[in-house]
């Protein structure tokens, strides 16, 4: 693969043994590949810290954006932040890529293509980007220079006692774990802050074993960094929680229910209520009008996050029924039937129902992009609508 | 050798340190309210109250914005277009359709819209409904107006009656759904 292909070394040799880990000694994989570039195409900076690369500016940044709404230091007027400030849920705390080498390469890769909810308390995921695999194989491979594959050894008994002890379940999820206690996880939320901020953030550590390299996982649980707090166990100690999250069994996650598409009702249901509970609530946010917006209209009209401009605008009745930008830069109605008879704009809304679950549906992006399906019941008020002819 | 601060300088300059984010002082409205403005305006010409829009438009007073600017420039055509009679000058209409072609380069299509409103205005009625035609295929007609517009101009019948029904659906004002006279007993 050319991303790889620029330098790529692996070097074999014995496991870490029982020495405290070190990342730089062992078997690993190093490649030296520069995807700066891919960085700023996909906007990677708009959500999440970068080391190395200059933060995305505020009006593009999403979470400085909305922090800064939250804190009130925004230079806008106290009625519109206090409006603002009321529907901000999610983008105010995202990962810092800076703790990404300590994740397994291709796990990264993978994640980038098909990305999935890891954090089960953060409001908003991992968009699924336009990334060709190339791309994912390269940013990969620039946020994790070494991929370490030895395992750690530990005891995992003496792990799960250590978990148990230390309240792990607290923040963590480990779905399918015989450790994972919602309950005392849902009293995480009302920790003291930063800790509560630490709750939103910590991944479901289901993944943890396939997500992170055995090493580095150890030695962030020695040394955490970010907003994990310092749990005061030995090397040895760290080793043996790295080899309980590694090995413990996992039961199989109950199947997520397909999406079940709710028939379209009885009642009337005109544009100011559909804008008022979905095209302006949700949706506005990243397909604006760009010339009022303070901003550029939004990713999902003037382009961003690797997307070209589609120039939806569905801040206004006139805007919404003058459709987007198809990939030959034609404008298309949204409300169009798709072969199956389903509005383009609706099997958007449905296909995020699929991602969700795991899947993924051929050509068409689920929306809204890296946030929570919406309810059925919105789908069916926006189908209803079309199917009434789009009411004023 | 520094010259010593006028009064009026140093008065300009409290000013401007006072008021930095408007460089002419009350000269220039403030974005925020021109966008306000401008909305008011364009709310007021979706239910056709023109007088509504005028009177908003009145409180407007330049700003360093393009696109606020056109959006207006937009209004006041939309306005004397939709609100012409028998006696509007051919060669004011015709300024119109040629502000709208230049602005129906882009890939909004309600400039397209607009743009056939101009060419029924002028008589041209293949053109505007060439346009109309095409949006409507495409499912793409922006506002109620096109509606109305292409039941003036079709020739058939029944896609007279789709077109004021689909306006009725779509108008928010659905008074604007009404054919002249003698359109409707053609």
């Amino acid at each position: 693969m050319r991303a790889l292909g620029l330098i790529a070394l692996a070097a074999c040799g014995s496991g870490s043994g029982s020495s405290p880990p070190s990342p730089g000694s062992g078997s690993a994989s190093i490649v030296r590949v520069d995807a700066t570039e891919l960085i700023a195409k996909y906007e990677c900076t708009r959500c999440h810290e970068v080391p190395k690369v200059a933060a995305a500016v505020r009006d593009k940044h999403c979470v400085a954006c909305h922090r800064q709404i939250l804190d009130g230091t925004f230079a806008a007027e106290p009625e519109r932040l206090a409006k603002w400030r009321g529907r901000i849920t999610s983008l105010t705390d995202v990962p810092s890529l800076a703790g990404a080498d300590r994740l397994r390469r291709a796990w990264v890769r993978d994640f980038l293509l098909r990305p999935h909810d890891v954090r089960p308390e953060l409001v908003a995921e991992m968009p699924r980007l336009a990334l060709a695999p190339a791309d994912a194989e390269k940013l990969a491979g620039h946020l994790v220079p070494e991929d370490r594959a030895d395992p750690v050894d530990g005891d995992p008994a003496a792990g799960e006692q250590l978990f148990r002890n230390l309240g792990c379940a607290r923040c963590h999820r480990f779905t399918g774990a015989s450790v994972d206690d919602t309950a005392m996880h849902a009293t995480g939320a009302k920790q003291p802050a930063p800790l509560d901020r630490a709750w939103q953030l910590a991944p479901d550590l289901r993944y943890a074993r396939d997500r992170v390299q055995p090493a580095q996982l150890a030695a962030w649980i020695a040394a955490p960094r970010g907003l994990m707090p310092k749990l005061g166990v030995d090397d040895a100690q760290a080793r043996d929680l790295a080899a309980f999250l590694a090995r413990t069994p996992l039961a199989a996650l109950p199947p997520r229910p397909p999406a079940k598409r709710l028939p379209v009702l009885d009642r009337a249901v005109t544009w100011d209520e559909v804008e008022a509970k979905v095209f302006r609530n949700v949706c506005w946010h990243c397909h604006a009008v760009p010339d009022f917006a303070r901003g550029d209209g939004g990713p999902g009209n003037s382009g961003g996050f690797g997307f070209a401009p589609r120039g939806l605008d569905v801040s206004s009745y006139t805007g919404i029924a003058a459709g987007s930008l198809d990939d030959e830069g034609e404008r298309r109605s949204i409300f169009a039937q798709l072969p199956d008879g389903t509005p383009r704009v609706v099997a958007h809304l449905l296909a995020r129902h699929t991602e969700a679950a795991g899947g993924i549906v051929d050509g068409i992006r689920g929306m809204p992009l890296g946030l929570p399906p919406l309810p059925l019941e919105e789908i069916q008020l926006v189908e209803t609508w079309i199917a009434q002819g789009r009411p004023r | 050798m520094k010259a010593a601060p006028t009064v009026t300088g140093i008065f300009l300059f409290a000013a401007l340190a006072a008021r930095p984010a408007y460089p002419c002082l009350n000269e220039v409205m403030r974005q925020e309210e021109a966008i306000k403005m401008v909305t008011k305006v364009e709310q007021a010409l979706e239910i056709a109250d023109y007088n509504a829009a005028e009177v908003a438009m009145r409180t407007h007073k330049r700003i360093h914005d393009d696109k606020i600017e056109d959006r207006l420039a937009d209004a006041r055509k939309l306005i004397f277009l939709r609100t012409r009679t028998d006696k509007t000058e051919r060669e004011q209409l015709a300024l119109v359709a040629d502000h709208f072609k230049v602005r129906a380069k882009g890939k909004d299509v309600k400039f397209k819209a607009w743009l056939a409103e101009s060419y029924e205005a002028l008589g041209k009625t293949e053109d505007a409904l060439a346009i109309l035609d095409d949006l409507k295929k495409r499912d793409l007609v922006p506002d109620a107006f096109a509606y109305m517009s292409y039941a003036r101009l079709t020739a058939k019948a029944a896609d007279r009656d789709a077109a004021v029904a689909a306006c009725k659906v779509r108008a928010k004002n659905k008074a604007i759904c009404v054919l002249p006279a003698n359109v409707a007993k053609s």
